[in-house]
């Protein structure tokens, strides 16, 4: 009974570990790929002599980045100052 | 960080631990200590470097914002600055004879990260400081427990109304988010008695050519205003524009101090306005 138990979870962990191999070598796959893509991307740039660092493809309006803030009128002596960084 | 860092509203023990964080990322992200994490990345002699959790959150966030800014905030100008002449802790610069040279042009599209994994090519060299300071000042304001603020070097995050000081003179109320401030009128230096300043054009390599002595943003958070800050300078008469394009509230001044405000800027101070 014993035995039959530790060989199901002995299969249990084999599959497990499997699982994780193959995740972690998709990952690795999808890592590279996105490199070597990079690679012939930033190729293909720089050998027409220029380097913009702005693309249409790859602008963004920054929707997805910025939020406003709260301003209003200054109703007392400043507690603390912005200066340039 | 080379820089002043103001607490209001804290404890005695949560200011402990902003001081604790603030060294910690000094630390970890400096390019002037040897031995910081940063340094160490930059000197890897191969492509693929595995790195701290920290370190790689900080990458993410560095080629979000150069996303968002089109490439204007890049954190591969690590080498551009040195050639620039910023090659070691601020208050240590000097006025040197010979001049300065242009450095790499900004390559943020060739890094990857994932998780602790950093890919980057031999050779680009990182600097982080545009993140890692709004950053530090987000976090260190989550460590208080109440109101209150966190401004380093003039970048301002808060929680509750606090009034803000400007550069120049004026002051404002900030109800929510962050305050941040970009500019050369603080940390510039001469080369060949050629003046340079840290505001590199990422499309050149150079320190910037901007009408605006320094521009201040509003946002959500401490992070968001300086990169917003920062784009909005490098983009010359373009960023009050950009800025209000993204609802940010921007205000500039030139060198001869004239200002200008952003649309959204006036918007944010007229109640009239705003209720419109």
């Amino acid at each position: 009974m014993a035995t039959t138990e530790n060989s199901r979870i002995a299969a249990a962990k084999e599959r497990a570990e499997q699982a994780k191999t193959l995740i972690l070598a998709a990952a690795l796959v999808a890592f590279f790929s996105a490199m070597a893509m990079e690679r012939g991307a930033h190729a293909s740039s720089t050998s027409g002599g220029s380097s913009p660092a702005v693309s249409s493809d790859e602008s963004d309006d920054g929707s997805g980045f910025f939020d406003d803030g709260g301003l209003a009128p200054a109703q007392g002596p400043p507690s603390t100052s912005t200066g340039t960084s | 960080m080379g820089c002043l860092v103001e607490v209001g509203g804290a404890s005695g023990r949560e200011a402990a631990a902003i001081e604790r964080l603030f060294q910690a990322r000094d630390r970890q992200f400096s390019r002037f200590r040897p031995k910081s994490e940063l340094s160490r990345v930059n000197r890897a002699a191969r492509d693929l470097i595995v790195v701290s959790k920290t370190f790689g959150q900080m990458v993410e966030r560095a080629l979000k914002a150069a996303r968002a800014t089109g490439g204007l905030v890049d954190p591969t100008l690590g080498a551009a600055l040195r050639t620039a002449g910023y090659d070691r802790d601020f208050r240590e610069l000097r006025p040197r004879p010979e001049p300065a040279l242009a450095g790499p042009v900004g390559r943020w599209r060739s890094i990857r990260v994932t998780g602790r994994l950093l890919a980057r090519p031999v050779g680009v060299e990182l600097d982080l400081n545009g993140v890692v300071k709004g950053q530090t000042v987000d976090e260190a304001l989550d460590l208080l427990s109440g109101e209150g603020f966190v401004s380093a070097g003039g970048d301002y995050a808060g929680r509750g109304a606090f009034d803000v000081a400007l550069p120049a003179g004026g002051s404002i109320r900030v109800t929510r988010g962050g305050l941040a401030t970009s500019g050369t009128t603080k940390r510039h230096w001469l080369r060949a008695g050629t003046r340079q300043h840290h505001l590199l054009d990422p499309r050149t390599g150079v320190p910037a050519s901007s009408p605006w002595a320094e521009a201040t943003v509003s946002a959500a958070t401490c992070l968001q205003a300086d990169i917003a800050a920062k784009a909005a300078f490098l983009l010359a008469e373009d960023g009050p524009t950009w800025l209000d394009e993204r609802a940010l509230p921007g205000r500039f001044r030139s060198e001869d101090g004239t200002e200008v405000f952003n649309e959204s800027w006036r918007r944010a101070l007229s109640p009239t306005l705003a209720a419109a």
